[in-house]
């Protein structure tokens, strides 16, 4: 149970900026998603906090101490920072047992032989592994080696977990019950988790934080449902939500303070902005949710270009002129290609971007 | 009845033809003695002529047989084990390798070589009446001398008798090869131990110390005392070169080697104080025999008797007419050397090859427990 | 019909024929050689038969009795050459390991300074003859047990060294190790720079303090390393000959192989051959142990994932000290003999190293100036030296490229049929040649090719026997190196083109060579390295036409004309280093990445 602080960290690997100017508070008992695509930083990002990476410049906190300061010079070690590590490939050693890289820890810190045993029993029973205690690493599937895994890092009981993509090698199925298993640890265990992903789903379920970065730099550090309502820009609008959002271009004729028409194609409606949006300006974005397009007996015409049913919904391409729009149509129900339809945006929360991207409000449609 | 009559006269006659055919190339064919015009022509008609030499410096022979000739020589030298390993095997496989051959080690030569049946000897008409009968058969190229060599950078030795070396104070002061190294010194230690040969060692024993030798009791007789004793004061060297260098260095003091004698030549190139001593009792070393040998399936015979013929020569033996090494030949005497060939014969050990080749083994293992 | 049918698809598989031809090649090759060496160690030998009074050819027990059963004499024929022997080999793997496991430690994972000149100088030792090495340590610590001019360490000090020191089995165990220290590094550092950092960094992670992780996590990773080390480098110190030669004689100290060059150089082969083929049994004894060692369960080849940045070792301080111990160590071991023998091929007197004593005529001096070396023109004027170079070269490129196609191939067939039973055989068949004892091995060729076998017609005195013995004899470097790298290309590049029905010939050379071009050219690189640098393997099979630079060298280190077989030594090593440097920047590939394995 600890705190952590990042402030002002950047690290450079050469030339390249891998880490620009980052400073986030994670708190005691927080589940935060380190996100972003490939080569955003996140991963250094994690590593920085273990120690296992070097920070250019900048510092770390860790419970209210420096563990790193480039100005003081202070950089703790690793072994002395209380963070368990989880690694993407597992790094389960394997010229040991199961039982063995379990107890390699509580070894380290000398623990008696009777109550090293009684935890890794513990910790094979809390992940299921109990009848592989004297197996090799090789000898077990990828589902079996994550759990090892995840009882190693766990034995020694951190106050923070740190963990590097740890499903991403695992089949779908088995990844949706290590998701419900590790958040089930998060509750039972009371640390700070600290979980690096790129996929999105995951960084949405699990997370009581994401932490969104791109090329090095923060997007967004807010709770999942703050990132998806109101995304910060339309990267991490685009980042998040799968069907991903629907960013129309549109073109703008600002009628009052806090009302916009806005022109895309056949589309064309006037919001009301829960914010005043700029006057003169002649281009918004427009972010849709696809659960916000509704299919209605007035509205926007549209023509089906794709329709994907899955039972308990349907996945909807649908082209309003030069461009497709993602629609999700709950229940069962299947469309024709080349279908006429007419849809309405339900929501009252929109967003509306400028025209760079950048979050300027919600808003809803008029009527 | 009649059939099998038929098929054993085919047999018996068959068998005879092929035994006589064994006899025939068994037997040495009654050539008649060629004048030396018929035998260069020979020669001449032949071809390339190998050579495997156990000395560098027949090839300078070679070259100037060459030139003389015109018949192309090709020399390699091959060390001892070497040389007797290619020969027999070219021979039992029947290669035409090898047409001549001059090697050393006696007692691997005769049995390995000349009992096998895969060398012949071949003495010219001419050199019957020069070189002693105990020398032609086999015939002895040259003898190389190993003697008693000392560091006279101090003036000459006193010592006089083989046991001084054996004494305490000579302790790491004698470097000799180690037998293994090169068979001649293995056959040096072979003929001390025979009957011979222990007397006049132990004789000399009583004419130092003036009692008579008490043997251990792994030692059969005064030679193998000898060469105990030796082996407790010898530092082993790797070659006859580097002894000669490490026993004739400047400021060494008293130091001793066996070692041959030829390595004499370059001491003042090398700045090397050695002497040998000449005067010690019963041997003042050794001298081991080089022969000489037409491949059992020599294919240039005629071009391998003219070298012969020519090696031997005063023109040809000119490279060997150096300190150390002799021709058993009369009339190749090395000016150089005021001891003549018979003089050394006298004072120095040499070797028998059937007696070698049947005690060897016994002084190997005899070595290679003292070691 | 179902049995053609097997045999069919069998056959379909590229490797499963290529299994078969080299199986065929292989125990023809290495089988056979090894059945009469059994023979020999059972029969009267012509210099034998005299003493056994037995006729040539016939059955005897009496080698074996003399080596392992004479209460008189086995003890100093056999055992006591064994157990030293067995001392300077641990020693040796003992002093290669921790050196080489140093250096490779300290290059791959720590930010010592001057890494590059360190790797490519670490090879150094590898690349010489080993006895340079044993040379060098004779010239300097030599004391007065051997008499002549004082070694260069006492008098410059003043202080002798003690025959324990200079000679025996320290001083054997000592440069035999340095000289297979590049096995150990190459090996060990192969495995510490692919191996995942995140498995020390997990160690790291759960409070293992640094020296807990290298005992538990990192030496055990690189086990097979330091295992397939100690299966190297005690074989090759258990048959190196020339070393205990230089440096055990003073003292008497003997091992198995100057123990058995005694016994075939005197009158006693077939101890010879027993104690040649014992050589063998211990040598298959330690391969069997390796493979068990390194088997099943423990899967090794686990090590993949991110290749995450290794974070260096901070050595702070130590740095600049350790980094500048470590170059001057190099530099003693890889460049002061070269300087040694530059220095000794231009002095007229030995032991005399002031200038006014120095002289280029062994290099470029005329018969007529060489007087001291029975006229022999100097090393550059000599004729008969260039063509010794020309067959050397020629020699050592044609037993590289077929060591080094056959091994990469044998290598490919491995991997591809890895757990039948035909690969193990072929993989033990292609590495045993590397335990046979090169002085033994080329006498059973002698006496096998010099006569018409067969289909085989007598190869004695060809330079085609020189090819065969040396690809045979090296083919293990180039097959280990082949399956080391295959073993790191997935199986699926190759059926993504069998799938679009790309030809077998064309994925290897279209697909896997390209692929594997750096380990397939390094393969070929240390079989051309060590045929460049061989002796006992040809000198009882060359002829004066195909006579090789060694040979030559070795009849001058005879003749002891030192200045001579420097000067040879200095100019072998020259162009080995020449050729690896010159491969090295045209392809990236290198001799340390051929020993892996």
């Amino acid at each position: 149970m600890a705190k952590i602080e990042l402030r002002n960290i950047t690290k450079k690997f050469g030339g390249f900026v891998a880490v620009d100017n980052l400073s986030i508070d994670i708190e005691e008992g927080d589940f935060i998603t380190l996100l972003g695509p490939s080569g955003c930083g996140k991963t250094t990002t994690l590593r920085q906090i273990a120690g296992l990476e070097t920070p250019t410049t900048g510092e770390i906190l860790i419970d209210g101490q420096v563990v790193f300061s480039s100005e003081k010079g202070i950089d703790v070690s690793p072994a002395k920072r209380n963070c368990g590590f989880l690694f993407q490939n597992y790094a389960l050693w394997p010229h040991m047992t199961v039982y063995q890289n379990i107890a390699f820890g509580l070894e380290n810190m000398k623990w008696p032989k009777d109550k090293i045993d009684a935890r890794v029993k513990e910790m094979l029973a809390l992940l299921k592994i109990e009848e592989f205690p004297d197996r090799y690493p090789a000898e077990l599937s990828g589902g079996q080696q994550q759990r090892v895994a995840i009882a190693r890092t766990l034995a020694p009981s951190p106050s923070i977990l740190l963990m590097d993509e740890p499903l991403s090698n695992l089949d779908a199925k088995l990844r949706l019950e290590m998701r419900t298993e590790l958040k089930r640890l998060h509750h039972e265990t009371g640390a700070t988790f600290v979980y690096v992903t790129h996929d999105q789903l995951e960084a949405m379920t699990l997370a009581t934080k994401i932490c969104l970065l791109k090329n090095g730099l923060l997007q967004q550090y807010a709770p999942p449902l703050t990132v998806y309502n109101t995304p910060n820009n339309t990267f991490v609008a685009d980042f998040v939500g799968n069907p991903s959002i629907n960013l129309i271009e549109c073109e703008a004729k600002v009628l009052g303070s806090n009302k916009v028409e806005l022109k895309h194609g056949s589309m064309d409606v006037t919001v009301t902005t829960d914010a005043p949006v700029p006057e003169g300006a002649q281009k918004f974005i427009l972010g849709i949710r696809p659960e916000h397009i509704a299919i209605a007996e007035t509205g926007i015409p549209v023509t089906v270009a794709s329709s994907l049913p899955s039972g308990m919904e349907t996945n909807l391409r649908l082209s309003i002129g030069d461009r497709e729009l993602n629609s999700v149509v709950f229940g069962s129900i299947d469309y024709k290609i080349g279908e006429k339809l007419n849809i309405a945006f339900t929501s009252k929360s929109l967003n509306l971007f400028g025209e760079n991207g950048e979050f300027l409000t919600t808003c809803g449609v008029e009527g | 009845m009649k059939k099998a009559f038929a098929i054993l006269l085919v047999l018996v006659v068959a068998c005879s033809l092929f035994a006589q055919g064994a006899n025939e190339a068994a037997a040495p064919k009654a050539e008649p003695v060629m004048t030396h015009d018929e035998l260069v022509a020979a020669a001449q008609a032949e071809g390339t002529l190998t050579i495997y030499s156990y000395s560098s410096r027949m090839a300078k022979i070679g070259e100037a047989f060459q030139n003389l000739y015109g018949i192309k020589v090709e020399c390699t030298q091959l060390k001892d084990a070497e040389m007797i390993e290619k020969v027999s095997t070219e021979a039992a496989a029947g290669l035409d390798a090898a047409d001549l051959i001059y090697c050393q080690d006696g007692s691997r030569v005769y049995p390995e070589l000349i009992l096998a049946g895969y060398v012949t000897t071949y003495v010219p008409e001419d050199y019957k009446a020069l070189i002693p009968e105990t020398y032609q058969d086999p015939l002895v190229f040259e003898f190389c001398n190993k003697l008693f060599m000392y560091n006279n950078e101090n003036g000459a030795s006193d010592l006089t008798n083989i046991w001084q070396l054996t004494e305490p104070q000579w302790k790491n002061k004698v470097q000799t090869k180690d037998g293994f190294q090169e068979g001649v010194n293995l056959n040096f230690f072979t003929m001390i131990t025979r009957d011979d040969w222990a007397q006049k060692i132990a004789d000399a024993y009583k004419a130092l110390y003036g009692k008579d030798i008490v043997l251990d009791a792994d030692c059969k007789n005064a030679g193998y005392q000898w060469i105990k004793g030796l082996y407790a004061n010898v530092v082993l060297g790797k070659s006859d070169t580097t002894i000669h260098e490490q026993v004739g260095a400047a400021g060494v003091g008293d130091y001793y080697g066996l070692y041959t004698y030829n390595k004499s030549r370059n001491s003042a190139a090398k700045g090397l104080h050695t002497a040998p001593n000449t005067a010690m009792q019963p041997f003042a070393g050794f001298m081991y025999p080089v022969y000489t040998f037409i491949t059992k399936n020599a294919k240039s015979v005629n071009a391998a008797k003219l070298f012969i013929e020519y090696a031997s020569s005063n023109e040809g033996f000119e490279v060997y007419k150096v300190l150390g090494d002799y021709s058993p030949k009369a009339d190749l005497v090395n000016p150089e050397d005021p001891i003549s060939f018979s003089q050394w014969e006298q004072i120095l050990v040499v070797e028998d090859p059937a007696w070698c080749a049947e005690a060897r083994p016994d002084v190997e293992e005899f070595i290679s427990r003292i070691m | 019909m179902k049995v053609s049918f097997k045999l069919r698809s069998f056959l379909k598989k590229p490797q499963n024929i290529i299994l078969c031809i080299m199986f065929l090649f292989l125990a023809y090759l290495t089988l056979i050689p090894m059945i009469i060496m059994i023979k020999d160690t059972v029969t009267v030998h012509a210099s034998e038969a005299m003493r056994l009074k037995k006729p040539i050819g016939s059955f005897t027990l009496n080698h074996w009795f003399k080596v392992l059963f004479d209460k008189e004499n086995s003890w100093s024929i056999f055992y006591k050459p064994f157990i030293n022997s067995l001392i300077t080999s641990l020693g040796a793997c003992l002093i290669s390991l921790v050196v080489g496991g140093v250096y490779a430690w300290l290059i791959t994972r720590t930010n010592i300074k001057y890494k590059k000149a360190l790797s490519t100088l670490f090879i150094f030792p590898y690349i010489m003859p080993s006895w340079t090495l044993a040379l060098a340590w004779f010239n300097i610590f030599k004391n007065s047990l051997v008499g002549g001019t004082p070694g260069m360490f006492a008098s410059l000090t003043g202080i002798e060294p003690a025959n324990w020191f200079a000679y025996g089995a320290f001083p054997i165990a000592l440069v035999t190790g340095l000289h297979y220290a590049p096995f150990a590094y190459i090996n060990i550092g192969g495995i510490l720079r692919n191996m995942d950092a995140n498995l020390e960094e997990a160690a790291l992670m759960l409070k293992s303090t640094r020296s807990r992780i290298v005992r538990k996590i990192t030496i055990p990773m690189v086990l097979p390393a330091i295992l397939s080390t100690f299966l190297l480098v005690f074989s090759s110190a258990m048959s190196s000959f020339a070393v205990p030669t230089f440096l055990g004689l003073p003292v008497r100290y003997q091992v198995l192989t100057t123990q058995l060059y005694r016994t075939m150089n005197g009158s006693q082969k077939g101890q010879g051959y027993a104690m040649a083929l014992i050589m063998i049994i211990i040598g298959v004894g330690i391969l069997a142990f390796n493979q068990r060692m390194t088997g099943v369960r423990k899967n090794y080849t686990t090590i993949t994932g991110k290749s995450s940045n290794i974070a260096l070792v901070n050595l702070k301080k130590a740095r600049s000290v350790i980094s500048i111990i470590a170059i001057i160590l190099v530099l003693i071991v890889s460049v002061f003999p070269l300087i040694s023998f530059a220095l000794e091929s231009i002095i007229l007197r030995p032991g005399n190293y002031s200038p006014s004593n120095f002289t280029l005529q062994f290099w470029i001096g005329t018969s007529e100036q060489n007087k001291i070396a029975n006229s022999e023109p100097g090393i550059l004027l000599n004729p008969g030296l260039w063509r010794a170079l020309w067959n050397s070269i020629k020699l050592s490129v044609v037993c590289a490229f077929s060591a080094g196609t056959l091994g990469f191939l044998v290598g490919y067939a491995i991997v591809r049929a890895r757990g039948t039973k035909l690969s193990t055989a072929v993989d033990n068949l292609a590495f045993f040649p590397y335990l046979m004892p090169a002085m033994a091995f080329s006498a059973i060729y002698l006496s096998m090719f010099s006569v018409r076998r067969g289909i085989i017609p007598s190869l004695y005195g060809s330079f085609f026997i020189l090819v065969l013995i040396g690809t045979v004899k090296y083919m293990p470097f180039a097959s280990r190196a082949g399956i080391n790298s295959m073993m790191q290309l997935s199986n699926q590049i190759e059926e993504a083109g069998e799938i679009i029905g790309v030809s077998w010939w064309k994925r290897m050379t279209k697909l896997v060579v390209p692929i594997q071009k750096t380990s397939v050219i390094s393969g070929y690189l240390l079989p051309f390295i060590s045929c460049m640098r061989e002796l006992s393997l040809f000198v009882l099979l060359v002829t004066p036409q195909n006579r090789v630079l060694t040979t030559l060298l070795f009849q001058y280190n005879e003749k002891g004309w030192s200045q001579f077989s420097n000067g040879i030594n200095l100019l072998i090593v020259i162009i080995v280093i020449f050729v690896n440097t010159l491969v090295n920047k045209l392809t990236g590939a290198s001799i340390d990445k051929g020993i892996g394995g």
